[in-house]
């Protein structure tokens, strides 16, 4: 027996979704949190300048997690994957939340 | 998060691309998880396929239960984790390292499901590989019994670190993982050369299974072969944009008719080799580490302890 949840593949365009560069910030920290869970109270300090492998830790597929949420609240057109298509995985490790803010600002 | 509840489990699936065929993209063992293809191969290819990643049973964000861990189990997951998504027609399967062994085993087993293959510096379940992988996580397991895993390889206590090694360490001291994967019964060569459909082999020129490359060369009918110059096994760290290029070039290829079996190539990667004497610096400390815990492990024949790096 296998069902598919409704989630798979799925993408909104929300209308409302912010493309000023504080409120992704303020959307971003709270998209972090839900993402990391329990572990939000090890201290991460969610700034612009902080990488999401080195500075927040996040862990690779907590990375994909992200940008799931994004494209559920963005719709297509902030889509992770052809962003990555022009990176390699160092630079992608190097990803700052600033590059993010910066990327979505561009998808307006 | 994406799930799809296959063969008694929850997996975790992630989705991306477009077009009329799909891609199923497989990963290694144990500190691997879907996210190495979502990052390295599916965005060279997203733009004219569908593609298709899970985490395996025990990996990642899907769950892991105590048993089920032998490569039979794997590809039934596949196939489960395909007809939950709905996909019955044929699939192009690219698997890296265990990915790889998964794959060329769904191959033999459902031909009639696999378009193609791409194996990316692929275990394959010889009888070398079989007998070493059981002794390997074995003596993994005695030094993980014996201290915390995060001093056991010597990395710091680090969030991100911590937690994929708790993710390792439990697969390999809580479920049947070892137990099942050294039970493998060795891949008689002649299965492999029923292997028919298109095949694109990319392995690393200083990879620990560069021989896997040869047995292929030698036994696939259809196969294409790239080799890494400078490359050690985890080619799609250490060459993410050539391993990209090189799986969405074959791809266009095989579309417009254009595969070339027999070929073969020496690659040179354009990017610096840097995460690759990473990666063989860590798999010495590792095996360094493993050989201290022999004396717990009764191994009646001890391998090279060259072939069966989990991964």
């Amino acid at each position: 027996m296998s069902a598919q949840s409704d989630d798979v593949g799925s993408a909104s365009n929300g209308p409302g979704a912010p493309f000023d560069p504080d409120g992704i910030l303020a959307l971003v920290d709270r998209l972090i949190t839900e993402v990391v869970g329990e572990d939000y109270d090890l201290g991460l300090d969610i700034e612009l300048d902080a990488s999401f492998s080195d500075d927040l830790e996040l862990e690779s597929l907590e990375f994909v997690q992200l940008g799931e949420k994004l494209q559920e609240i963005y719709g297509e057109r902030v889509d992770f994957v052809t962003w990555f298509s022009d990176l390699d995985v160092d630079s992608i490790i190097d990803l700052t939340v600033r590059d993010l803010v910066q990327f979505i600002e561009g998808c307006r | 998060m994406a799930e799809v509840a296959a063969n008694g489990l929850t997996f975790h699936v992630q989705r991306v691309g477009t077009g009329d065929e799909t891609v199923v993209m497989l990963h290694g063992l144990l500190i691997d998880n879907l996210s190495s293809h979502y990052y390295a191969v599916a965005p060279g290819v997203a733009d004219r396929m569908q593609v298709v990643m899970y985490d395996l049973r025990g990996h990642g964000h899907t769950e892991r239960p105590a048993t089920g861990y032998s490569l039979d189990d794997a590809v039934a997951d596949l196939w489960s984790v395909l007809d939950g998504l709905g996909i019955h027609e044929p699939v192009h399967l690219l698997g890296n390292s265990y990915g790889g062994t998964i794959a060329l085993d769904a191959a033999i087993k459902r031909p009639d499901r696999v378009r193609s293959l791409v194996l990316i510096d692929a275990h394959v379940a010889v009888a070398q590989w079989c007998e070493n992988i059981g002794e390997e996580l074995s003596l993994a397991r005695a030094g993980l019994l014996q201290k915390d895993p995060s001093e056991w390889i010597g990395v710091g206590g680090g969030r991100k670190a911590a937690k994929l090694l708790r993710g390792a360490a439990s697969l390999i001291t809580a479920t049947t993982m070892v137990e099942d994967l050294a039970a493998t019964p060795a891949l008689p060569e002649e299965r492999l050369q029923d292997i028919l459909c298109p095949t694109l082999a990319i392995y690393g020129e200083y990879s620990d299974v560069i021989d896997r490359a040869h047995d292929l060369e030698r036994l696939l009918p259809n196969l294409e072969l790239d080799i890494l110059m400078g490359c050690s096994h985890s080619v799609m760290l250490e060459a993410t944009k050539t391993v990209r290029e090189v799986v969405a070039d074959f791809y266009v290829r095989m579309a417009e008719g254009k595969v070339e079996p027999g070929r073969r190539r020496e690659v040179e990667p354009d990017e610096p080799y840097l995460a690759g004497e990473t990666h063989q610096a860590m798999v010495g400390l590792y095996r360094q580490e493993l050989l201290k815990h022999r004396h717990l492990v009764p191994v009646p024949n001890p391998g090279t302890g060259q072939e069966a790096t989990a991964g």
